[in-house]
């Protein structure tokens, strides 16, 4: 028996580990049931979770959203996640699994219906204007308007190599191009909207995710042209010359008005979120609704950080009121 | 499985000890079920998703169209696997490239060169080749590869591509050709071996000459596998190859032959049959239903192919094992 | 090599043949320098290497670096290699320097990286870790790494310990301890002492009841304790008395007494203390338990040794060298690098600024969720092993069961993950309405992902088990589960554990089936529960890596690919060194 003290307790210490990792385990599982409730120190605290989906386009600012908002609310847990707008609509939002769905285009009639059979209502809010601006140097007199057709000759992968060639009368000199880095999302969105095909784009031209060096790129050469997010030509509209562009029914000017009204076609488009009428019926998720509509005239956030365009004043009182009303609805 | 035969009959008296013997055999075998169960589960997943959208969408379109376009901007979805599948090609061959000759000159060295100590180095070292994750391989791909191959080599390189996804498919793969394969020049037995030198071989003759034939069964299993690995592989190519599912151009060499430039395929994005898998559940898309069910068609395909790839290599490992 | 009296038509051949060995050589390391290369770059980017100045760098090397490779060589105990060491730490700065003017001079450039950084990790690095290596086969660089790998692990363990408390809620983990473990513990030892079986029959039932009754309580009651009064009672005390029971082995009853008394004080007191420093008590009572204890009992042994004990030295050298280092940096004003991987990365949740955005969210979920695939893949993975090995013959229909299942095993090795993440989505997210990205629906997704390589594994580790136990075993008239439970298991227990913890090194990095399962982009807060959904360490990685920002991929996703790789070092270190351990046991 003594000799074999060594062997012995080895196996015995090995078979109690055997144990121990059981009953951890068994543990460890059924311990999650328990929730935390780690003193939240001011009992009227907003506490629950909040369930994001959709577009990818609106995921920067629904993060910066939710970011700011849990700054100052920390028993809420919220989490964002990019499925597209249709992906969201479909999987999680009208299945009645998400709380928001974020949507680059309105919602459609199918998934309308979709919601309906399943019960979900809910209610569209814009929560800000996604556009591009597309600059030439201000020296450039000869061009001041483009139609979607020669922009996309100068933008698409087999693209026109001088002015002339995009219209008749424009000066026979060789375009400098300066645009969106693959990466961004401005890159898919103006490939989409003006080429027609995502991704598809000219090599021919310097990328770069710096807004600045698009400018100084264009401030460089009287034949340069550039595209970048709206913001930045909403806050420094002197530096360079912003073009109107025409869709089909004339030449229409970017700004702030056009944007938000959707005249300023194909390089404008509203961004919206839907949350869910049942969830607002939640404090945590009311609030939360509220304090988006609030943010979306903040300029620093929307347009500062995220490069979108503010909603105008009257938009967002339109949208208070239409979440207030679904909020009393909701909450009865 | 009552009465095994190994198992001596001492417990006959104890006839509940006898039944929580056999309630733990139970256990332990609705544990094993629990793996077929997987298979079963997985098959029946992806069947009944993918049934459903070539009841909406004919196989022969998925099978032999070139165009994938799951977003629906501008006219319908197109879900044409042609594209998806040269991207997956392009992916596999170039990460065999790098993985077929490196790892199995790697085997060799293992088996024939390498000292105990060497080898005692070199093979954790290998295998941590195949521990990293995968995303970060795809993140030194997009980050580091991309933007040292643009200064050196290709100029004109995009900054997703497929070369550079494959490279890190290629490195990530050589420990499973080099162990695969060494186990099976391992397996070789020095009798061959010493014959071959009793017979003024030099040991470049024996390693290339007896020793490698010998273990070719084992060799080939393990490119099979290894480019399974490669096809399935998805967040090396998602991070950095992009998501342009696109046809390459094809271009007329002297003006008659026409031919597909290998720089159009891997310079430029490009998209596999996984990076169309997570951008449908991941990615911006309006396709509603019919995009979700893709998914699961895509799995199916990826499904099959792998599992035929699996099951080629068992079986030239069986065919060509020489019994010793 | 011995080849004087050869023929010369033979040279030839000769060649091809060192050919082949060098070829093959460089084969084998391509992959391997490859990978290195990256790494080196993706540790200059997340501690922001290139900002520092070369008399930070060559500083530092000076005061940390150069008294631990002392000591090393000095335990060493190799003239040549003393030599070698000193040219290579000594004549690496002026070889590097020289060789970047001469490539600048060429008009090239290695991108991203300074004289300095360069000889930091094509010097210092390498000969630091051979001179690690070949001082601790001596005693005293044996107990230097001995105590440095038990402060690490110490550390490490403990930060687990918090964080696992993050999620598992300690209020729940107290009833438990208080109304089951304690209770059933009780009659095991009452059981073991008194020989009674009733006792040993009573105590998985009692504990099982008082499990209930902890979770039915833990929803009627809050405590108004602080967590720190609940670790005291649920942790240190049991923690104290193991220690306490362990020492009874060795020493009489009153040192043993002593001994779990201090294990008791020493952290209780030392927590206290950490409020001091700014340490939430409650947090530094879990790390200085997990960190003082292994400690002081390795302490206590070099002491008691014959040699080594200068060992003991290296922590104080390289706390030493970092306050005199800090103190030349401060006092030269050499610039510093500001690096991305910090204590605040760690510690806070994502945000849209790179400066601040962070980990922690994704650094609990990851663990939460692998704890989860843990005890799911061990428990799955062992019970299929047990059966295909020990439990099925290998003729008629058993034997064709085990074949079938062989096969499907090895298949399902092979199916690709992105696969496995259909799976979830299908069955559990969508037909069992476990949820998109819950917690639960990714556990399980995951543990299905590595169930093959845990099955292979514990397979192997069970075949390992020599047969003449299990025939010694039935001989003495256990019965086959008898045989299984006490002789199988615990003789293969630390093969299996070295399995799941690698498969589990697998399932930390998995991504894509976590974005088939629909896992959240981003969480700001970590997973409470089952239902919560979770984020992951790769999934974070991954939603930032395209994000367009320079500062977000250069910095903050190569201070996550960091971390990650961090994880997983740890992870896998614990599976060396079971294996390590059980190989010298055996």
């Amino acid at each position: 028996m003594a000799s074999s003290q060594p062997d012995s307790t080895w196996r015995t210490s090995r078979r109690t580990a055997l144990a121990a990792i059981g009953t951890t385990g068994a543990l460890g599982l059924a311990g999650c049931i328990g929730l935390g409730q780690e003193g939240d120190e001011d009992g009227g605290e907003l506490s629950g979770d909040i369930n994001i989906a959709g577009s990818s386009t609106v995921y920067p600012l629904m993060f910066a959203f939710a970011e700011a908002f849990q700054g100052n609310h920390d028993g809420v847990n919220i989490d964002v996640s990019r499925t597209g707008s249709g992906g969201g609509f479909q999987n999680h939002f009208c299945p009645g699994k998400t709380d928001f769905n974020n949507a680059s285009r309105p919602i459609k009639d199918e998934e309308k219906q979709l919601c309906e059979d399943n019960g979900v209502e809910w209610i569209e809010l814009q929560v800000a204007t996604d556009a591009l601006t597309v600059v030439v140097n201000n020296e450039a007199d000869f061009v001041d308007c483009l139609t979607v057709d020669e922009l996309k000759q100068i933008w698409q992968p087999d693209a026109a190599e001088t002015w002339a060639e995009v219209r008749d009368g424009f000066p026979d000199e060789e375009i400098e191009r300066y645009g969106a880095a693959e990466t961004s999302g401005t890159f898919d969105y103006f490939t989409e909207n003006v080429v027609g095909e995502a991704g598809a784009h000219t090599d021919d031209y310097q990328a770069t995710e710096q807004d600045n060096t698009i400018v100084q790129g264009v401030q460089g050469s009287e034949y340069a042209i550039g595209y970048f997010g709206f913001s930045y030509y909403y806050n420094n509209p002197d530096v360079v010359k912003a073009l109107k562009i025409d869709d089909g029914d004339g030449c229409v000017e970017p700004s702030l008005e056009t944007a938000a009204s959707g005249e300023y076609t194909p390089l404008a488009r509203p961004l919206f979120t839907y949350p869910s009428t049942e969830s607002l019926g939640e404090e945590h998720v009311a609030e939360f609704a509220r304090y988006v509509v609030e943010q979306t005239t903040n300029e620093d956030l929307v347009a500062g950080d995220v490069g979108y365009v503010p909603l105008t004043d009257d938009l967002q009182s339109q949208m208070q009121s239409r979440l207030e009303d679904a909020i009393d609805q909701a909450q009865g | 499985m009552s009465g095994a035969p190994d198992e001596p009959d001492l417990d006959r008296t104890g006839g509940v000890k006898r039944l929580r013997g056999h309630a733990y055999g139970g256990l332990f075998a609705v544990c094993a079920l629990v793996s077929v169960l997987t298979t079963v589960a997985i098959v029946l997943t992806l069947l009944s998703d993918a049934v459903s959208f070539f009841a909406a969408y004919p196989v022969a379109e998925f099978l032999t169209g070139t165009e994938w376009s799951p977003g629906n901007f501008g006219g319908g979805a197109d879900f044409g696997i042609v594209p998806l599948l040269i991207g997956t090609l392009a992916v596999t061959a170039v990460a065999a490239l790098v993985a077929i000759p490196v790892g199995t000159l790697t085997a060799v060295y293992l088996s024939e060169y390498a000292s105990t100590r060497a080898r005692a180095i070199l093979k954790p070292l290998l295998e941590v080749l195949a521990g990293v994750p995968t995303v970060v391989y795809g993140y030194f791909a997009l980050v580091y590869v991309t933007p040292a191959l643009k200064a050196t080599l290709f100029p004109s390189m995009a900054t997703f591509n497929a070369l550079s996804a494959a490279l890190m498919v290629g490195i990530m793969t050589i420990p499973m050709v080099s162990s695969i394969s060494e186990d099976a020049m391992n397996a070789v037995p020095d009798e061959l071996r010493q014959a071959g030198y009793g017979l003024g071989a030099t040991k470049y003759d024996v390693s290339t000459g007896v020793v490698v034939p010998a273990a070719i069964s084992g060799i080939v299993s393990s490119y099979v596998l290894a480019l399974s690995r490669a096809v399935g592989e998805t967040m090396i190519v998602v991070v950095a190859m992009g998501a342009q599912a696109k046809m390459p151009p094809v271009r007329d060499a002297l003006g008659v032959v026409p031919y597909v430039h290998p720089g159009d395929v891997l310079l430029e994005p490009g998209q596999t049959i996984t990076v169309a898998m997570v951008q449908v559940a991941g990615g911006d898309l309006t396709g509603g239903s019919l995009a979700y069910d893709a998914l699961f068609a895509l799995g199916l395909a990826l499904f099959v192919v792998t599992l035929m790839m699996n099951v080629i290599g068992d079986l030239v490992a069986q065919r060509y094992r020489e019994v010793y | 090599m011995s080849v004087e009296r050869r023929p010369s038509f033979e040279r030839v051949a000769r060649v091809k043949g060192t050919l082949l060995e060098y070829l093959s050589l460089g084969a084998s390391l391509v992959g391997i320098v490859a990978l290195a290369v990256l790494l080196v770059y993706v540790a200059v980017d997340a501690f922001d290497l290139a900002s520092a100045s070369h008399e930070w760098i060559l500083t530092y090397v000076g005061t940390v670096v150069v008294p631990l490779v002392a000591l090393f060589l000095y335990s060493a105990d190799d003239p040549g290699l003393t030599v070698r060491v000193t040219l290579a730490l000594g004549g690496g700065p002026i070889a590097s320097f020289m060789a970047f003017r001469l490539l600048a001079a060429m008009g090239g450039s290695v991108p991203g990286l300074t004289w300095s950084v360069f000889y930091l990790f094509a010097f210092v690095v390498p000969t630091t870790a051979y001179v690690l290596y070949a001082g601790s086969q001596g005693p005293i660089g044996a107990t230097a790494v001995g105590l440095l790998g038990r402060l690490l692990g110490g550390i490490a363990a403990g930060l687990a310990l918090v964080v696992l408390f993050v999620v598992f809620d300690p209020q729940l983990w107290t009833l438990a301890y208080t109304l089951g473990v304690l209770p059933t513990g009780a009659l095991v030892a009452f059981a073991r002492r008194r020989e009674s079986s009733l006792a040993n029959r009573l105590a998985l039932p009692v504990g099982i009841i008082g499990f209930l009754a902890a979770t039915v309580l833990d929803g009627l009651l809050v405590f108004y304790v602080r967590t720190w009064l609940l670790y005291v009672w649920s942790v240190a005390a049991p923690v104290a008395l193991g220690v306490g029971l362990l020492a009874a082995r060795e020493r009489d009853r009153r040192e043993a007494a002593l001994v779990g008394a201090l294990a008791f004080a020493v952290p209780v007191a030392g927590s206290l203390a950490g409020t001091l420093v700014g340490v939430a008590p409650r947090h530094a009572l879990l790390v200085l338990l997990t960190l003082a204890v292994p400690t002081a009992r390795f302490v206590r042994r070099a002491l008691d040794a014959d040699e080594g004990a200068l060992g003991l030295v290296a922590p104080l050298l390289l706390a030493g060298g970092a306050v005199v280092g800090t103190l030349v940096v401060q006092a030269g004003g050499f610039p510093a690098p500001d690096p991305w991987l910090d204590w605040s990365y760690v510690t806070s949740a994502p945000s849209r600024h790179p400066e601040q955005a962070g980990l922690y969210p994704a650094i609990v979920g990851s663990i939460f969720v692998i704890c989860l695939v843990a005890v799911l893949s061990f428990v799955l993975g062992v019970g299929t092993a047990v059966f295909l090995e020990d439990y099925t013959a290998d003729e008629g229909l058993s034997g064709t069961i085990t074949r079938v299942i062989q096969v499907n095993v090895a298949n399902l090795a092979a199916v690709p993950s992105v696969v496995y993440g259909l799976l979830g989505l299908g069955l559990f997210a969508n037909m069992l309405g476990m949820g998109f990205g819950t917690v639960t629906t990714a556990s399980l997704t995951l543990s299905l992902l590595i169930l093959p390589i845990t099955i292979i594994s514990a397979q192997e580790a069970i075949r390992a088990v020599p047969d003449h136990l299990r025939q010694g075993s039935y001989a003495m008239g256990a019965t086959r589960w008898q045989t299984t439970k006490n002789v199988v298991l615990p003789e293969a227990l630390p093969g299996i554990l070295t399995g799941t913890i690698l498969a589990l090194g697998r399932a930390i990095g998995e991504t894509a089936p976590l974005i088939m399962i629909g896992a959240p982009t981003t969480v700001f807060s970590p997973p409470e529960g089952f239902a919560s959904r979770v984020s992951a360490m790769p999934m974070q990685i991954y939603a930032w890596a395209d994000a367009p920002q320079p500062e977000f991929r250069y910095g903050v996703v190569a201070a996550g690919v960091v971390t990650l790789l961090v994880v997983l070092l740890a992870l896998n270190g614990t599976a060396i060194l079971i294996r390590n351990r059980y190989e010298t046991e055996v």
